[in-house]
């Protein structure tokens, strides 16, 4: 059966201190794609045959429009670095992948998730008349870790 | 209260209206009918809110003797008009789908083709339709997934 686009949940760490608060992404968002930007080799041997290898990806993801909220965690994240042009490891977050298609058995509540380091880069802000925005990009950095998401607290935890 | 209804509540307290009827309009001078004509939708976002409009025509009765009259009828439009575009302050709005019940918000009011729409008797000489289009823009929030 297809799967209804809202069950597959993202939530970047918007929290500006080292204990992770989650906020899902996708308010005013019509499409969220990650991009796997994979490294693709292909080589040819003398024999004629093609042999494709692909040993790495470089994942990204664009968040735009973004429109800022006064309420909304992420926009504290986002303004501190445009105010404090923050750069290097002040720009390090997380971002978790919830699949809330695939609970795990016996905890009502919990999803399969994937927790992944990632770095914000804020692209501009400002934008038109229809609100004060900061679209930004997410660049999967590694580090990706299998776990459970509970939705009802928004907290990750790695499986052992 | 659905989209319908606030918008009529919301027509309703303009100031010069004191009574609205919905898809009917009396034939008499000062009388207002608010006709719904369709909910479409704008954009959905991947958590599967949706951003709809739907749209209206309020029919309205008036004299037209003279251009004193035609000229307070067309202002009469125009003053609505700026007051609409005002009136929406995020009003709750409660849809049901499918036996669902999910909640929204009035997010824009906005107006177009305030004009003379037709004559009722053949001539200016007896009341006149004026019409205005009315697009209402609303926000529904998506189901609760747990």
């Amino acid at each position: 059966m297809k799967i209804a686009r809202k069950l597959m949940a993202h939530y970047v760490d918007s929290s500006i201190t080292t204990t992770p608060a989650y906020s899902r992404l996708g308010k005013d968002l019509e499409e969220y794609t990650i991009e796997m930007n994979a490294n693709v080799e292909t080589k040819k041997n003398i024999l004629g045959d093609a042999s494709t290898s692909i040993d790495s990806y470089e994942p990204q993801a664009s968040v735009e429009p973004y429109y800022a909220d006064d309420t909304d965690p992420m926009h504290a994240k986002l303004q501190s670095i445009i105010d404090e042009r923050k750069t290097l490891d002040d720009l390090k977050t997380t971002v978790v992948e919830v699949h809330l298609w695939e609970d795990v058995e016996g905890s009502e509540g919990t999803f399969v998730a994937y927790r992944e380091d990632a770095i914000i880069e804020v692209v501009s802000y400002g934008g038109d008349n229809t609100g004060y925005q900061i679209p930004f990009n997410l660049h999967h950095i590694g580090n990706r870790v299998k776990g459970k998401f509970v939705v009802a607290t928004k907290s990750f935890t790695a499986d052992v | 209260m659905n989209i319908i209804e606030l918008v009529k509540e919301i027509v309703l307290s303009f100031p010069r209206i004191s009574d609205l009827h919905i898809d009917f309009t009396e034939c008499e001078s000062e009388n207002y009918g608010l006709y719904p004509t369709g909910d479409q939708l704008i954009k959905e976002d991947i958590l599967g809110d949706q951003d709809r409009q739907h749209n209206f025509v309020l029919y309205a009765i008036f004299q037209s003797f003279n251009d004193y009259e035609r000229m307070a009828n067309s202002t009469f439009l125009l003053d609505l008009t700026y007051w609409l575009e005002k009136a929406a302050k995020n009003q709750p709005i409660e849809v049901t789908i499918n036996e669902r019940t999910v909640t929204g918000k009035l997010t824009k009011l906005s107006s177009a083709n305030g004009m003379l729409y037709g004559y009722q008797e053949g001539t200016l000489s007896g009341p006149v339709t004026y019409q205005l289009q009315i697009y209402a823009q609303y926000h529904l929030e998506s189901e609760e997934l747990l």
